[in-house]
């Protein structure tokens, strides 16, 4: 059993949802698509590829507190804020499903992040266009069989939804049955095939890093886009006397050469062609390994977002 | 809900001077630590840092702690009663059940040493469990010996063999590199296991002197030491191919870790 809304009234159903939720979708912010928190369901943007930049500050912030502490005690700050997502597109729900096997693991679970993701409600939409230079259908991270809540499926003026969760049934109460069943169809221009992809066993000596990572300017644009990369720094950070403060964590890339720095001064992915290759094998090999699934979900972001316009399927595709 | 993150306060209970710039402290903790674990130490307002375990303890636990990052010289700055921020033990320790009816070589260079008392101390408490033990311990100068105060103890129970890298007035015991007095030794590969722990050259040395005499790459163990932020395979600092330092490693059967790069 599936759901119908009209699309002139999915405004008033984000909105009716407001007093409960913080909602978050997709808006045009100076010409870039950006999810937001919105107060007005006017300006979210209904018809668009991707965002440009990936949603992963709601559930691992670029800056967040971890604890408080003083002399004698230790404060944790945990968000309990309840949100939903309207508008999250596949490729993003794959890249946090990639994200729960990294910092969900059974015996080390990241309890920031376990309380984002539980306060979190995921009413993500079909594809049926594809965001700049994605690349998803070929890694088939394009569709959707869990992750969601709600998934809705634009059909000109009005939507199919699907319901995916048990927490969902409190969302469709008022909405009106259909027995369609929907479907979406991406077409990417871009491919990487798992053939090629595999080509990264044999190539770790490959003259290719060496080349490509010439063009690189180790700014990190490609990590801090990423919707998978999620490593950080811990720090303090000390109130003013000293005795008190916040330990926080902040994004960290493995772009840049601190990354393996260790006390003493020494770096171990001291070249940039080291520091370069190791995220394609991060993102296409050592992942897999570890996980069973590759940490890229193909939305195309390190592409767009990178100003040498070093785009991962040439790489892959060079090899 | 645990918290990974979170460390729990702890208060210094001893500081030993080991040299002069390297201490040892002992906190009280049950954790009881397998040899080769380490914990993530918080001096707060200053940050956190991965130190090992340096015993083999049900009731405390010692970390010596040399004064090179900013956390390690906040620590070294403490004194007895103050108190510490620490989450652990974590990794994987060094597989003393797969060693037990092998013969040891048990190799330590300078700060190296200290994860290598872990495994000795656990020898010391199930000596029924190994062969023959050798200790090879090396240092730059007599003035940068750790565990002094074990030495009179190890030498009752062990093959234990100290050497300093360059000669040194008033020491009349080993001069060279670990390597050399490890094959002059007269040590044979046969039913042993090795492990080693120091800087990376060391390590390096030790095992091409190990093949001249005969011992594989499988009979090798390291300790490897990496950047690390959270110690539990989140942050990602420590990878190395497709490891974690801090949640497969720190240890490593040198097979493993020879293939092992950035
Ligand atoms: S590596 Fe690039 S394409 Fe893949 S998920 Fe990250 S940003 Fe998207
Ligand atoms: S965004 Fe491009 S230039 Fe910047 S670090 Fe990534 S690959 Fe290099």
């Amino acid at each position: 059993m599936n759901y119908r809304l009209s699309k002139q009234k999915i405004g008033d159903f984000l909105a009716s949802l407001m007093n409960e939720y913080e909602v978050i979708a997709p808006v045009n912010d100076n010409s870039l698509i950006k999810f937001k928190q919105i107060s007005n369901t006017d300006k979210i943007i209904l018809d668009f590829g991707n965002s440009r930049y990936s949603l992963k500050k709601y559930f691992l912030p670029n800056k967040q507190v971890l604890f408080k502490y003083t002399k004698e005690d230790i404060q944790e700050e945990l968000d309990n804020k309840k949100r939903i997502i309207f508008g999250i597109k596949p490729c993003d729900v794959h890249a946090l499903l990639i994200m729960d096997k990294l910092l969900l693991g059974e015996d080390l679970e990241d309890i920031y992040y376990k309380t984002k993701r539980n306060n979190t409600i995921i009413f993500a939409l079909a594809n049926n266009k594809p965001g700049e230079n994605e690349f998803s259908s070929s890694l088939g991270t394009d569709k959707l069989e869990r992750g969601y809540d709600l998934l809705f499926f634009d059909k000109g003026d009005y939507y199919i939804i699907k319901s995916g969760s048990e927490k969902a049934r409190g969302f469709t109460n008022n909405l009106e049955q259909t027995e369609e069943e929907p479907q979406a169809e991406l077409n990417c221009e871009k491919s990487l095939s798992e053939e090629q992809i595999s080509k990264l066993k044999t190539s770790f000596d490959s003259p290719v890093w060496k080349e490509e990572s010439e063009k690189c300017f180790s700014c990190a644009g490609c990590t801090t886009t990423c919707p998978t990369c999620g490593c950080f720094d811990v720090r303090d950070d000390p109130n003013l006397d000293l005795e008190s403060g916040s330990r926080i964590r902040i994004d960290a890339s493995c772009q840049l050469k601190n990354y393996t720095g260790v006390a003493g001064g020494h770096v171990f992915r001291e070249g940039r062609d080291s520091r370069f290759k190791h995220r394609y094998y991060h993102k296409l090999d050592y992942f897999k390994d570890q996980y069973g699934k590759h940490m890229c979900v193909g939305c195309g972001r390190c592409i767009t977002n990178c100003p040498a316009k070093i785009d991962m399927t040439e790489i892959i595709n060079k090899l | 809900m645990t918290n990974i993150y979170k460390p729990e306060l702890l208060r210094i209970d001893k500081v030993f001077e080991e040299t002069k710039d390297i201490k040892t402290i002992r906190v009280k903790d049950t954790s009881n630590p397998k040899p080769g674990q380490f914990y993530e130490v918080s001096v707060f307002g200053i940050g956190e840092a991965p130190f090992g375990s340096a015993s083999y303890s049900p009731d405390f636990v010692d970390m010596t702690v040399r004064s090179v990052g900013s956390v390690s010289k906040a620590i070294i700055n403490l004194s007895q009663g103050d108190k510490i921020g620490v989450r652990g033990p974590y990794g994987n320790g060094f597989p003393m059940d797969k060693f037990k009816g092998k013969d040891l070589v048990i190799v330590g260079g300078g700060t190296g040493v200290a994860p290598i008392r872990t495994v000795i101390e656990y020898v010391e408490k199930h000596r029924q469990d190994y062969g023959e033990v050798h200790l090879f311990f090396g240092f730059r100068s007599p003035e940068e010996f750790l565990f002094k105060y074990d030495y009179d103890r190890w030498k009752e129970k062990f093959n234990f063999t100290i050497t300093i890298d360059k000669p040194y007035e008033g020491w009349s015991g080993n001069v060279g590199f670990l390597n050399s007095i490890i094959e002059q030794s007269g040590i044979k590969a046969e039913n042993r296991i090795v492990i080693i722990c120091g800087p990376p050259i060391m390590i390096k040395v030790t095992v091409q002197s190990l093949e001249k005499i005969g011992f594989t790459d499988e009979q090798v163990y390291v300790s490897l030491e990496r950047m690390m932020q959270c110690g539990v395979g989140k942050c990602g600092h420590c990878m190395v191919g497709n490891k974690y330092v801090c949640k497969d490693g720190p240890v490593f059967c040198y097979k493993e870790v020879k293939g092992m790069v950035d």
